[in-house]
């Protein structure tokens, strides 16, 4: 592979936690009191342990296959015909995520910040820093992340527990646990499943340069996001209680911004830091717009890093996709219902289930 | 005409061979000029002495070589082909002496501002270095200025430069290799890196890319700069250039290998990281906890110089609810009446500025000092009296100006005036959120730039926390014990650990009578 | 290499964008910063309402001082426009076409609300608020019985405008009203939470240049039930632990001193008395005695009498709350009802709790804690 691709273990784990922490500022808290109901942040630890596991799982199932690309590894175990079609749902399905992502943060731009620019605007700027910044190799991108997000997060911790200073409700952080199965249980796989980036994982691990404790890489940030994300969950309900959680499109957003330093240049802080989440944003759109045409490289048997052949296309399509709201808003509600088991259970039972045939089929490199 | 398109001749010991040789090649300028003379007397041999007029020192040619040669006694018939090393032995004065056989090496060394001596009869002629021609003297640098530091500038010439290095770095692992650039100029680079230290890697990358430019004339070390980089079309220097020795002095140390060009008073240094701009030998002659502050000083500046004109436009005009309620007031109130929106202003002012500073720049020392002043003071007293432009609008431009100025180096201080207007444009129809998707392009950009294979925001991304010691803050000395990392350099570590005493026992008792009078 | 045509593809992309247009760009001279806004019900419409909003002159902005003696005539500060409408939108719409600016509400700070809007009425009112992007969660909110515009046409002495006299006195004064600052995010955050009813400051006038925060509005939902006096503002407040530094004359046997609260918290214990919740509010004010100055060590049992009457005096002020709120608004404002819904959802399902809450028992327990002052000098 390009020396320019390589990235290290370190900056794998970033990237990682780059796409959920950005999920969860968003829109995480109102997920967990839709789905799950109230009571569904104190499982944090439970979603942490099958998080770590599904995620281990996919680590040794691509060290299994020689650290090949997800795409390359289905297409050689289970033939042609039936790999590609597993990877044409698995493309379509990460440029849906992309676009509902990109669709969603245009929304929010329209609701908070510019009211009167057209969406499609914002969809190409955000766009075109993305192309531009992936366009420039993994490596570099990693490192962006690298340097920015911890950044970042510690930004936006902060500026939370400001605000929790300010004004906090704390009954609304420790009420009565009253489980109820089903509920429990649907949440919590949606939850693991947003939060751990198996797709990151599954794509970019093979890009890492040298292997040594992957493992270890993996569960950094999920650790870390664990905390994060208790942190902003706690501080958002602490915040706003509840039933307002549920009812926000952005709750992270609305908690930034009720927060108001009088006196500085930018008042509305909350409302800047809000804003610099675009940062996280456009990182997370950087993993989906390497690992879409990745994917496509090896579909049609080219170098997994040319993928700058299809950058703009993908991101041509990605862009069509966000345009109409239906694409994005039909898709995303039928995807909620199912999203966490099925793709928790799409990715590690494809995993399993690649990892027995190729077994069986003698393709592993431990086996050659 | 390059000198491997001819075939090589060799000094046959026919003084007619050498005299034709020259005829036909240097020898058509007026300025070559040939002294014949006969060696040790009247009937000696017959002996050419060949040089470019005023490149030598005239005096100490008669007084050190021709007097010499003339009273040196006629050499017996058969000491005649020895006679070039029984001349280098005990003929000259002169220390640098060098014996060849190649006419083209004593074209060289003539181009070169040396004497070759030929003696007709012997197969070997001898070149004798009186350099003399004009040089400057050593100054004090114009673009770094330092308060504590040396008041030593580099010069034009390239030796001079080279002893003071030496002056500052007395290591015998310091080696200089000297290459020529330049088909027509033929200017000799010199490659400085300390044995041991720097990354062997970087020095041969060094040496195979300054091999292969192929331009034809070398001028000033940007001209070098421009081939050697990583990424040849992004505005930002990926390469650190200084005119001061001390600097340099510093580079080596650290791991790097210095690029110096004869006629050009600047180096450059490989590889260099964005931090590298701006680090100044000042931030290492004053304390560390004054030093530490400057830097701090120096990353405001950088924020105001790449984000004010942006921002200024973005809160008044994009996101006007962003701004404090009674500033925003003030502002409306300001601009009330004025004719240009906001966009209109920032371009016109920051176009007057640029064009007093190129015009104050241009001129002579004394009235450039005065074209400031008029233009600054008249000029934008003037645009708000004529109420064309806001006043407030006049602080925030002046203020990035003088930010931008905090940069200690020229080059990076461009690369950021000219990203502020991406920045402006973006902020002007997007507002903060443009500026914010700017900048992380821009930082995208900067992640992925390199110098000689080194990422340039070196040591933060990729993060190396032992290097860091000296980026915002600088460490005293004795806490930086290591060479960056960042840098590879062969041996990290710079300097062992040190205790500082905290007691002396002996030296408090002998003060005992000073602190208890 | 094709990175570098790629990037120069974008740089030419990037640059076309501005041709494009800036469509949140509007230059400051085009528009008028709104920075209160008064709603009151239309006496002439039956469901109308009349929206005033308050605009600045830009030119007498930020140029007081030329003015100087001039005060009040010539170059008006500012100016109140009328828009009248079913809804917030529409009256706002009406508003913008008398005004040659487009209307700008990010520097808002103010919401004065008139007490006689209905229930419906408000509710309209803030989901058309909160449907202007523009508009901040952080305005402040304030009621008054009197009409809201005159609100705003109220000059007061210290402040150039008089929307930024509620700003003024919600950010520096916070501490020493006898109310507290309620933004629009609080009220509708109330309005969301079961159980758990909004208040919102009061301001009337009192002189012909003077305005004061004076006390409470209790609502029932979006419904306006009424006002709190001083006293029972006062006793809601110790019930909530608000810190508060505020004067208290109280009387003792020996005469009246006066004392300061300094800080001043609140315990809430929620416990089940047979199938009845029973809520426990612990109210510890710890405070200053300001008068009289005592010398040397003071007298103790004076200390004594004066803890005595300050318990008695806050005691009061506690029940007189607990009596209006409870008995004769009948509306959750302490949030008891949250607790219970936090607590035991299953309980507070099966009750009606705006039934429920008159027939709530409360226990208020205040301790005082006092400290002399002027023992030092």
């Amino acid at each position: 592979m390009n020396q320019r691709e390589r990235i290290s273990e370190y900056q794998l784990a970033v990237l990682i936690g780059a796409g959920f922490v950005e999920l969860g500022l968003y829109s995480f808290p109102r997920d967990v009191a839709e789905v799950g109901g109230r009571q569904h942040f104190l499982t944090i630890g439970l979603l942490l342990l099958l998080g770590l596991i599904s995620a281990w799982i996919l680590v040794a199932v691509t060290l299994y296959f020689g650290r090949r690309s997800a795409v390359e590894i289905v297409l050689d175990v289970m033939g042609r015909p039936l790999g590609l079609i597993m990877s044409a749902a698995a493309i379509a399905y990460h440029l849906f995520l992309g676009a509902i992502c990109l669709r969603y943060f245009t929304d929010l731009m329209n609701t908070y910040f510019l009211p009167r620019t057209p969406p499609e605007a914002v969809m190409l700027l955000v766009i075109l820093a993305v192309v531009f910044v992936v366009g420039q190799g993994m490596a570099a991108t990693a490192r962006f992340a690298t340097a920015m997000v911890p950044l970042f997060v510690g930004v936006v911790l902060v500026a939370y527990l400001l605000v929790t200073y300010k004004i906090s409700e704390w009954g609304a952080v420790f009420p009565a646990v009253e489980l109820w199965p089903p509920t429990f249980l649907l949440g919590t796989a949606k939850i693991i499943y947003l939060i751990v980036g198996l797709e990151t994982i599954a794509f970019l691990l093979p890009m890492v340069g040298k292997v040594t404790r992957p493992y270890f890489w993996v569960s950094v940030p999920m650790l870390v996001n664990g905390v994060v994300l208790l942190v902003i969950i706690v501080v958002t309900y602490g915040v706003m209680g509840i039933e307002p959680v549920a009812q926000l499109q952005y709750p992270g957003v609305a908690v930034l911004r009720t927060l108001r330093l009088p006196g500085l240049l930018v008042e509305r802080t909350g409302a800047l830091i809000a804003l610099a989440w675009t940062v996280l944003k456009i990182g997370y759109l950087a993993v989906r717009f390497t690992t879409v045409p990745m994917a496509l490289c090896s579909c049609f048997g080219l170098s997994v890093s040319r993928f700058r052949i299809f950058l703009l296309p993908v991101a041509v399509l990605v862009f069509f996709i966000a345009r109409w709201p239906a694409n994005t808003v039909e898709v995303a509600a039928l995807l909620e219902d199912w999203v966490g088991p099925l793709g928790l259970a799409a990715n590690v039972g494809f995993a399993l289930l690649i990892w027995l045939v190729g077994w069986a089929r003698g393709k592993g490199v431990n086996q050659a | 005409m390059p000198a491997a398109g001819r075939e090589e001749q060799v000094y046959s010991g026919d003084l007619q061979q050498a005299h034709h040789f020259f005829k036909v090649g240097i020898g058509q300028s007026d300025d070559f000029r040939v002294r014949e003379f006969r060696l040790g007397g009247p009937t000696g041999p017959k002996a050419m002495l060949v040089y470019l007029e005023r490149m030598i020192s005239d005096s100490l040619l008669d007084e050190q070589i021709i007097e010499p040669a003339m009273h040196f006694g006629e050499p017996a018939a058969q000491d005649l082909p020895n006679a070039a090393r029984i001349l280098a032995e005990s003929l000259t004065t002169r220390a640098n002496v060098k014996r060849s056989r190649s006419m083209h090496t004593a074209e060289k060394a003539v181009l070169d501002a040396g004497v070759c001596l030929f003696v007709d009869g012997c197969a070997e002629f001898l070149m004798l270095d009186v350099t003399g021609f004009p040089e400057r003297g050593i100054g004090q640098p114009a673009t770094e200025h330092s308060v504590r530091g040396s008041r030593e500038g580099m010069t034009e010439v390239l030796l001079t430069n080279l002893t003071m290095i030496r002056r500052r770095v007395k290591d015998r692992s310091l080696r200089i290799k000297f290459l020529r650039v330049g088909t027509k100029s033929n200017t000799r680079v010199a490659v400085i890196y300390i044995d041991g230290v720097a990354n062997p890697a970087v020095i041969r990358e060094v040496h195979r890319r300054l091999k292969a430019i192929p331009i034809d004339q070398v001028q000033g070390i940007q001209t070098l700069e421009e081939f050697l980089v990583d990424h040849p079309f992004t505005p930002f220097p990926l390469l650190r250039s200084t005119e001061r020795p001390d600097e340099v002095a510093r580079q080596l140390t650290s791991g790097k290998v210095v690029i110096m060009a004869d006629n050009s008073p600047f180096t450059i240094s490989a590889p260099s990281v964005l931090m590298d701009f701006y680090q100044t030998m000042d931030d290492y002659h004053f304390g560390f906890w004054g030093a530490s502050m400057i830097r701090i000083v120096r990353l405001i500046g950088w924020l105001l110089t790449l984000y004010l004109p942006a921002i200024y436009i973005a809160l008044i005009a994009v996101n006007p609810e962003m701004v404090p309620n009674k500033l925003a007031l003030t502002i409306a109130a300001t601009r009330e009446g004025l004719p240009f929106p906001p966009m209109v202003e920032v371009l016109v002012i920051e176009v007057l500025l640029e064009l007093i500073r190129e015009a104050a720049l241009r001129l002579p020392q004394p009235l450039g000092t005065t074209i400031g002043v008029v233009g600054g003071i008249v000029v934008g007293e003037a645009i708000v009296a004529a109420g064309l432009i806001s006043p407030l609008m006049i602080i925030f431009a002046a203020t990035t100006m003088l930010a931008s100025f905090t940069s200690p180096t020229l080059d990076i201080n461009f690369s950021w005036r000219l990203m502020k207007w991406l920045l402006i444009a973006l902020a002007q129809i997007f507002g903060l959120l443009g500026i914010i998707v700017g900048s992380t392009a821009l930082f995208g950009h900067l992640a992925a730039l390199s110098s000689f294979g080194v990422p340039y925001l070196a040591p933060v991304a990729p993060m190396k926390p032992g290097d860091l010691g000296d980026t915002l803050v600088r460490l005293p000395y004795w806490a930086l014990r290591f060479r960056p990392q960042h840098l590879r350099p062969v041996d990290r570590k710079r300097s062992g650990s040190y205790e500082h005493a905290e007691q002396f026992p002996e030296l408090a008792e002998a003060q005992q009578e000073a602190r208890d009078p | 290499m094709s990175v570098q045509k790629g990037l120069i593809l974008l740089l030419l992309v990037a640059l076309t964008l501005p041709l494009a247009g800036c469509w949140d760009n509007r230059e400051p001279q085009l528009r008028a910063y709104v920075l209160g806004m008064a709603i009151d019900p239309d006496p002439e419409e039956q469901e109308g309402i009349i929206v005033s909003l308050q605009l600045p002159v830009p030119k007498a902005a930020g140029r007081g001082k030329e003015g100087g003696g001039g005060g009040g005539g010539e170059g008006e500060q500012y100016f109140l426009v009328e828009g009248r409408g079913e809804s917030v939108i529409t009256a706002v719409q009406r508003a913008q076409d008398r005004v040659s600016r487009e209307l700008f509400f990010g520097q808002m700070r103010a919401i004065v609300l008139s007490s006689q809007l209905t229930g419906q009425q408000l509710e309209h009112i803030m989901i058309g608020l909160r449907n202007n992007p523009d508009i901040e969660d952080t305005v402040y909110l304030a009621v008054t019985a009197e009409s809201a515009a005159d609100a705003l046409r109220l000059e007061t002495r210290l402040e150039r405008l008089p929307a930024l006299f509620f700003n003024s006195v919600f950010e520096a004064v916070r501490r020493t009203t006898v109310s507290e600052p309620v933004q629009l995010w609080q009220f509708w955050r109330a309005q969301e939470t079961s159980g758990w009813e909004p208040v919102i400051p009061r301001v009337e006038q009192v002189e012909k240049n003077e305005m004061k925060v004076s006390g409470l509005a209790a609502y029932q939902g979006y419904q306006f039930v009424g006002f709190l006096s001083e006293e029972e503002s006062q006793g809601y407040l110790w019930l909530q632990g608000r810190t508060r530094s505020r004067s208290l004359e109280v009387v003792t046997p020996e005469g009246v001193s006066t004392v300061r609260s300094l800080w001043v918290s609140s315990r809430v214990d929620l416990r089940f008395e047979g199938n009845r919740p029973v809520f426990r509010v612990g109210v510890s004010v710890n405070g200053e005695v300001a008068l009289p100055l005592h010398h040397g060590t003071g007298d103790l049992r004076e200390m004594e009498l004066i803890t005595a009457a300050t318990q008695k005096r806050v005691r009061a002020q506690v029940d007189a709350a607990i009596h209006r709120i409870q008995q004769e608004l009948r509306t959750d404002l302490f949030g008891f009802g949250k607790r219970i819904y936090y607590q035991h959802p299953r309980y507070f399902a099966a009750v009606d709790w705006a039934e429920h809450f008159p027939t709530l028992k409360i226990e208020p327990v205040v301790q005082v804690s006092l400290r002399r002052k002027g023992a030092m000098h």
